[in-house]
């Protein structure tokens, strides 16, 4: 996969765009929530949230595998939300990888082209630049049960790719994966992507492959949608305290913003946000405190305990009745005692304002 | 031709969607059907051109409407509209079409000719089509088209014919009457208690079971220490249970010995079913799992009422046992205690299927869990395996209970004295000639086995039936104890011996000069099968191979689409299946009977009418494997083929039916053998020119042919247990290989 | 989906196309050998091919009845005379005079008033096993059966499902009377171990000694006896009743014409012989040119009641006399 700007002849990428998306299963259960949602066409948009938040669902539905309740799906400006699945020009990459287990691999990148019923030799042709693309030419005659799991991955995404989809969809397709493999896999997903300029839909419960994978992330909590926006925005400014959460760990200590700065217990630190004046609940990542140097402004915090991890060391402290987890680099100081008094300060980078609690 | 409409944008140049409706091609068979064969036709042959009868000629109204409907959804699948609004469209029409045949059908009372069968299938086909490019039904026009038709199916051949015997039991003469339903239920056939001429005093010693009973359970609940409120209840629950019991042993009639046999016989098949599946999952001397295999297998390829005629001759009055060993001349064998042994003999093995599964299906772990967490033995065996089998024993209990309930030929042949149910439903409607009467029974019959079926699911609590599969663990069992597997063993041994002894009199009786009297070697039975049975039993095996193939499809269909598919009437077709497979064989044949002897629906005396009922009554055993196949793949494996633009027909060909050869040669050959061997759902079918083994079979029973019915078991049961074997290793061998081709 | 509109359309197609062609339906309801036995000879004679269902003849006519709307069958063939009478004046099925009326033994014409086709007559007897026996005396007589000792020890047809047991009760009544008569039926059921359905089966039993005593027609237990079981056969002393076994065409009958050419040659002395000659039954046959079987059972040498064909085979009677063994006798526990 070296190969940097081959397009895919007869791939026409798509926009998705859900308005007023709703799913119910049985009477109570809302597994979509009123979701509008604009997919441009060629980006690469992740679903992240934990299970049950109805990410898989919102996938299903673009796929056609599930009927929304109410809304519509447009892919480019056709209404598809009653089309049958297969009339969708979509495709989608499952976790479980569902080769086929009775076919070898030419046949499983081979299906959907033969159901197509193309000629024999277009189905060569392109079955082998599947293959090619993604790396396993020569394993055409192989059993699917005989590939590693990043291997068989790969057949998965060829055999996705084989029948030009406008849309690609990718359901947790790295969760059955070891770590290592995970990262391998997941970079050559995103340089494939890239390349082909698919306009593609990617599932995750992973934060840190969202954001390592995704032109824009959208970040779901039971049903609705908490924030939508690019790895950095979501993880410098989460609208919420769910998504703060959610993406890295973060702390959050009450306070006061006045425009210009925050205030928490008395520390004042200079701060800008596209925020009401008043009372606000700070969130400041761990790895933005660190200990105030002599004569630096700072807010007075309790130890607590401390567990030294090499690079760093994870510190609790008591800010204002508040526990306040932080990682600091270097030795710091291992020497404190339980109940001794530190100042601390936040860095600019890993703090963001929320509305009070 | 763009429509554009305010509620859906217009399409892109590469939009998506379809050009034409699929709906094109149906609609256009249903004209030409429509135009060019007989709607009707004059009597049972189907294929009589009557000029008379077509359609057009017919000139009715609503057969105008058929061809306006289908010749509006032939124009609307070409337009070029927005592929769901031209389903909305086509839903009008198909649906105006169909229902306008159906009505005509329904008023005209006209048997239907093969024009009206293909132009209505056609028509069911354009609705299919157009409820899934509307977007109504989620899948695919086959998807769709299986939805509709199932459901017609069920309506049509299950619910429809035990709607007919319900009418019959109440409405006579064209009127509600419930005379007939009360002449039947206060008959001294059905159930009387009082008699007397008998020595006895049976309502006093009724009533002193109630009390002995009712101060037993009382007494221990006091003993128990129980609230006063607790042993009033107890007091009278008992004294209702007792008085059951006075009624069962004390009472005549069809009732009590159908209720007494099945208290007999269902405990006695699941506690055996549940030895002979500890042993076979647990014991020691592997052999014995073999030969449990062997007996699991009997009872389908034989016929229901051959052991019991085997046992005329090895327990009857002159029976070798009986009388030739022990020299006694008793009549014994006939009524409860013969039929209860046959239907023992019969019904055991399938409780033992059942248990097998949740016997394999524990976790050793579980109970290994509860054993280091402190519990002795006997608390593991109360508060872990008891809990994890109940939901078996129940199925079991449940399924030994119908089929004792539904059986008919042990009855009919070792009843004796004692009249049953399902043969009363026979006699009233062949002997006595009582249509009424026999649906009165049927009714009764019904109401018995439903009821019980619902307490159970009570009891369980949901589940639906198709559900029920135990996929096996690994890991060794722990086995039982020594002395539990020597007593167990010994059991399964005298079982052995006593149904070895069953079939190989059935061996000597065919080569017998005349049974019972001459043993003298002759194979002269033989000769006389083949002159008088062997057309008959190449015809049954057609009717049987025939009515296998569909009952399987329809039995895979059913299945995928409920264990699949989220779809409005789900249900519905799941509650027709638990009904066709619960239903009484009896009954069932007398409610084709009624459904399908006059009417549109004139069937009676065809091979059609056998075929679907065979068709009917075997499609739940096929949707039992077919949901346990289903189980075991991924579905995933099915929405990747959607994904790759396969239509769901191309997913069942291409990637489920590889996938379950095996699963599906089996029921195949399940709904072959015991489309071979059913008696009680055709007997009532058969028609000269359509007569079927066992029915001939019972007949020669009947009329004492024995030597040559002895022959036709043989053949019978040999060419099953042939079938069963060659068939399912060659199934067997097949998916092997595709296993080979996965590594 | 296209391929599959095909191909449902052919199999369809193919399924149903099943023409049928004129031949012969016939209802049996004498012994199964005859029964085998007439179809290659008479489609031999014809060239008409025929298929037959072994009915007993209750269950018969009851058939006839229900599918009388459209019916199957196109003869009726044997079965004692009372249901064909019966089918006769319910119009399920209809009368037709056969070339051969006239050569019609005059007496069995004349007793049923013409009112069906006779076929053959036979009279109703003991079919004894003296070997089941055991020390117990032979019963001699009607009144005889009633005693306890033979409890368990006699099997008969059901009367619901065989004019057989018709019949035999009809017998009973005529010779002892209403009141006398039920009261023997009683005794009688007392002491049955099994009712079977088909009028024949009972010597079956007595010959394999499941029971010592059959109440049947002679003939059945002529027959048993040629085969080899080891039993005795003769008249109660009191006096036994007779059947005159009818041949009749169902009304409507689909094949009517086969129908028709099936009655013509059952009538003929040549098909009549093949009764005792294959079909191991021993009737005294209608036509008087048949030369009877050497063992059918002498009508000379028989006390034969005055059988009242007429008021006996009066469906309404009849209706009454299986109503009463139903609830007043069969229900009684033995």
């Amino acid at each position: 996969m070296d190969s940097t700007t081959t397009v895919v002849k007869g791939i026409q990428p798509a926009t998705v765009d859900l308005r007023g998306l709703l799913k119910r299963f049985g009477k109570d259960v809302v597994a979509v929530n009123d979701v509008d949602l604009f997919i441009e066409r060629g980006e690469l948009l992740t679903l992240l949230g934990p299970s049950g938040c109805g990410k898989t669902t919102i996938l299903r539905l673009i796929a056609g595998l599930e009927r929304p309740t109410a809304g519509q799906i447009l892919i480019d400006d056709d209404d598809v939300s009653r089309l049958p699945a297969y009339l969708r020009d979509i495709t989608m990459v499952f976790q479980s990888y569902a080769l086929f287990p009775h076919m070898n691999v030419f046949e499983n990148v081979a299906y959907g082209v033969r159901v197509a019923k193309r000629p024999k030799q277009e189905i060569e042709e392109r079955v082998h630049e599947a293959l090619a693309m993604v790396g396993l030419e020569d394993y055409g005659k192989r059993a699917t049960n005989a590939l590693s799991g990043g291997q068989q991955q790969r057949v998965a995404l060829a055999r996705a790719l084989v029948i030009r989809p406008r849309v690609l969809l990718f359901d947790e397709p790295l969760s059955n994966l070891d770590a290592k493999l995970r990262k391998r896999v997941r970079e050559d997903i995103r340089s494939l992507q890239q390349r082909l300029g698919i306009t593609s839909v990617y599932v995750t419960h992973d934060q840190e492959e969202a954001l390592a994978i995704s032109d824009r992330v959208v970040v779901m909590n039971q049903g609705i949608i908490e924030q939508i926006g690019s790895p950095h925005v979501l993880y410098t400014r989460p609208a919420s305290r769910f998504v703060a959460d959610f993406i890295g760990s973060a702390n959050f200590i009450p306070g006061h913003y006045d425009g210009q700065a925050i205030d928490v217990l008395g520390y004042r630190r200079p701060h800008v946000q596209d925020m009401a004046s008043g009372p606000v609940t700070v969130m400041v990542r761990p790895e933005a405190i660190e200990f105030a140097r002599e004569g630096e402004e700072g807010v007075e915090a309790t130890y607590l305990s401390s567990a030294y991890l090499g690079p760093v060391t994870e510190f609790i402290f008591d800010i204002g009745g508040v526990e306040v987890f932080a990682t600091i680099s270097g030795l710091g100081m291992s020497v404190a005692e339980r109940g001794d008094t530190v100042r601390l300060r936040f860095n600019e980078a890993g703090v963001s304002l929320l509305p009070p609690e | 031709m763009a429509v554009t409409t305010p509620t859906t944008p217009s399409r892109t140049g590469n939009g998506m969607g379809l050009r034409f409706s699929g709906a094109w091609l149906p609609a256009l068979v249903a004209i030409v059907t429509y135009l060019t064969l007989p709607f009707g036709r004059p009597g049972r042959p189907f294929l009589t051109i009557e000029p008379d009868l077509y359609a057009l000629a017919l000139g009715a109204p609503l057969l105008w409407i058929v061809l306006l409907g289908a010749v509006a959804s032939f124009v609307v699948s070409l337009l070029r509209l927005n592929t769901a609004v031209r389903g909305d469209v086509l839903i009008a029409t198909g649906t105006v079409g169909l229902g306008a045949g159906v009505l005509w059908f329904i008023l005209s009372a006209t048997p239907f000719g093969i024009g009206a069968l293909l132009t209505l299938a056609a028509l069911a086909l354009v609705l299919g089509h157009a409820l899934s490019e509307s977007g109504r039904i989620q899948g695919d026009a086959f998807i769709a088209t299986s939805i509709l038709v199932v459901s017609l199916f069920v309506i049509l051949f299950i619910i429809y014919p035990l709607f007919t015997v319900l009418r019959a039991a109440v409405i006579i003469d064209g009127s509600f009457d419930l005379s007939q339903l009360r002449r039947t239920l206060t008959h001294p056939l059905f159930f009387f208690l009082d008699n007397p001429r008998s020595q006895i005093d049976e309502i006093g010693l009724t009533l002193r079971w109630g009390m002995v009973v009712a101060v037993l359970t009382g007494a221990w609940a006091v003993f128990r220490r129980r609230s006063v409120p607790v042993v009033a209840l107890r007091l009278v629950l008992g004294g209702i249970a007792g008085l059951i019991i006075g009624v069962l042993l004390y009472g005549r009639g069809a009732l009590p010995t159908s209720l007494l046999t099945v208290a007999i016989v269902a405990p006695t098949c699941t506690l055996l079913g549940l030895a002979f599946a500890l042993l076979g999952q647990r014991a020691r001397f592997k052999p014995i799992r073999r030969s449990l295999d062997v007996i699991s297998v009997l009872p389908i390829i034989t016929p229901p009422f051959i052991l019991a005629f085997a046992m005329i001759f090895l327990l009857g009055r002159r029976g070798i046992v009986t009388h030739g060993l022990f020299d006694m001349s008793t009549n014994w064998i006939y009524g409860i205690p013969g039929v209860a042994i046959a239907q023992i003999l019969a019904f055991t093995p399938i409780a033992y299927l059942l248990l097998r599964g949740s016997i394999s299906s524990l976790n050793p772990a579980l109970e290994e869990a509860a054993q280091t967490l402190g519990a002795g033995p006997w608390t593991t065996m109360r508060t872990i395996t008891w809990p994890l089998v109940r939901p078996g024993l129940a199925a079991a209990f449940l399924l030994s209970m119908i089929e004792s309930l539904a059986d008919f030929g042990n009855p009919i042949i070792l009843g004796g004295d004692r009249n049953y149910l399902a043969t009363e439903v026979y006699l009233s409607l062949t002997g006595r000639f009582n249509p009424n009467e026999a649906a009165a029974y049927g009714v009764v019959l019904l109401a018995l086995v439903l009821g019980a079926f619902f307490i159970q699911r009570l009891w369980l609590g949901g589940g639906s039936f198709v559900t029920v599969t135990g996929k096996p663990s690994s890991g060794a069992l722990a086995p039982i104890p020594r002395v539990l597997e020597i007593g167990l063993t010994l059991v399964l041994f005298v079982w052995t011996v006593f149904v070895a002894a069953l079939y190989i009199s059935i061996v000597v009786g065919s080569f017998a000069q005349l049974w019972g009297v001459n043993y003298t070697f002759t194979t002269r039975h033989y000769e006389d099968f083949m002159r008088a049975g062997w057309p008959v039993f190449l015809y049954t095996a057609r009717v049987a191979a025939i009515s296998a193939v569909p009952a399987m499809l329809l039995g895979f269909l059913v299945a995928y689409l409920v264990s699949r598919h989220r779809f409005f009437g789900r249900r519905f077709v799941e509650f027709g299946s638990l009904l066709s497979f619960a239903t009484p064989g009896t009954v069932m044949g007398v409610a084709y009977i009624f459904a399908f002897n006059t009417g549109p629906w004139l069937l009676t005396a065809s091979a059609t009418i056998i075929i679907l009922a065979l068709v009917f009554r075997n499609m739940p055993v096929a949707i039992r494997a077919a949901v346990a196949g289903l189980a075991q793949i991924d579905p995933s494996l099915e929405e990747a083929s959607t994904m790759l633009r396969a239509r769901s027909l191309t997913t069942l060909r291409r990637v489920l039916f590889p996938l379950l050869v095996n699963t599906l040669v089996t029921g195949l050959i399940f709904a072959f053998v015991s489309a071979m061997t059913a008696v009680s759902q055709v007997i009532f079918l058969v028609s000269p020119g359509n007569q079927l083994a066992t029915v001939l079979l019972l007949g020669w029973v009947e009329q004492g042919q024995l030597g040559r019915a002895a022959a036709m078991g043989t053949i019978l049961i040999v060419s099953m247990l042939f079938t069963i074997l060659v068939v399912l290793g060659l199934a067997q061998r097949i998916s092997a290989r595709v296993v080979r081709v996965e590594g | 989906m296209k391929r599959l509109t095909l191909v449902l359309v052919a199999a369809a197609a193919l399924f149903l196309s099943h023409a049928q062609a004129q031949r012969v339906n016939l209802l049996c309801s004498p012994d199964l050998a005859w029964c085998e036995a007439l179809g290659p000879a008479f489609t031999e004679a014809t060239g008409i091919p025929l298929e037959f269902i072994r009915v007993s003849s209750q269950d018969a006519l009851a058939r006839i009845r229900a599918e009388s709307a459209n019916p199957v069958f196109d003869v009726w063939f044997g079965g004692t005379g009372d249901p064909h009478l019966i089918a006769m004046r319910d119009g399920v099925a209809e009368m037709y005079i056969p070339s051969t009326w006239d050569d019609i033994i005059p007496e069995l014409k004349s007793v049923i008033n013409e009112e069906y086709i006779p076929l053959y007559a036979g009279a109703i007897g003991f079919v004894i096993n003296e070997e089941a026996l055991g020390d117990l005396p032979l019963p001699r007589s009607w009144r005889d059966l009633t005693d306890p000792m033979y409890r368990g020890l006699i099997a008969m047809p059901d009367p619901t499902s065989s004019g057989t047991a018709y019949t035999t009760l009809a017998t009973l009544l005529q010779v002892f009377g209403e009141e006398d008569g039920w009261e023997l039926v009683e005794g009688i059921h007392m002491n049955v171990a099994q009712y079977t359905s088909s009028g024949s089966a009972p010597g079956q039993l007595a010959g394999r000694g499941e029971v010592a005593i059959a109440i049947q027609f002679m003939h059945d237990g002529v027959k048993f006896a040629a085969q080899g079981f080891p039993l005795t056969v003769f008249a109660p002393e009191e006096g036994v009743g007779y059947e005159i076994g009818g041949i009749s065409l169902i009304a409507n009958a689909p094949n009517r014409d086969a129908a028709i050419a099936f009655i013509e040659w059952a009538l003929t002395p040549e098909a009549q012989a093949i009764a005792g000659e294959l079909g191991d039954s021993y009737q005294i046959q209608s036509n008087m040119n048949t030369v009877q079987h050497p063992l059918a059972p002498n009508f000379d040498e028989i006390n034969l009641i005055e059988y009242d064909f007429d008021r006996w085979g009066d469906p309404a009677v009849r209706d009454q006399v299986l109503t009463r063994w139903l609830n007043d006798v069969f229900a009684i526990p033995r």
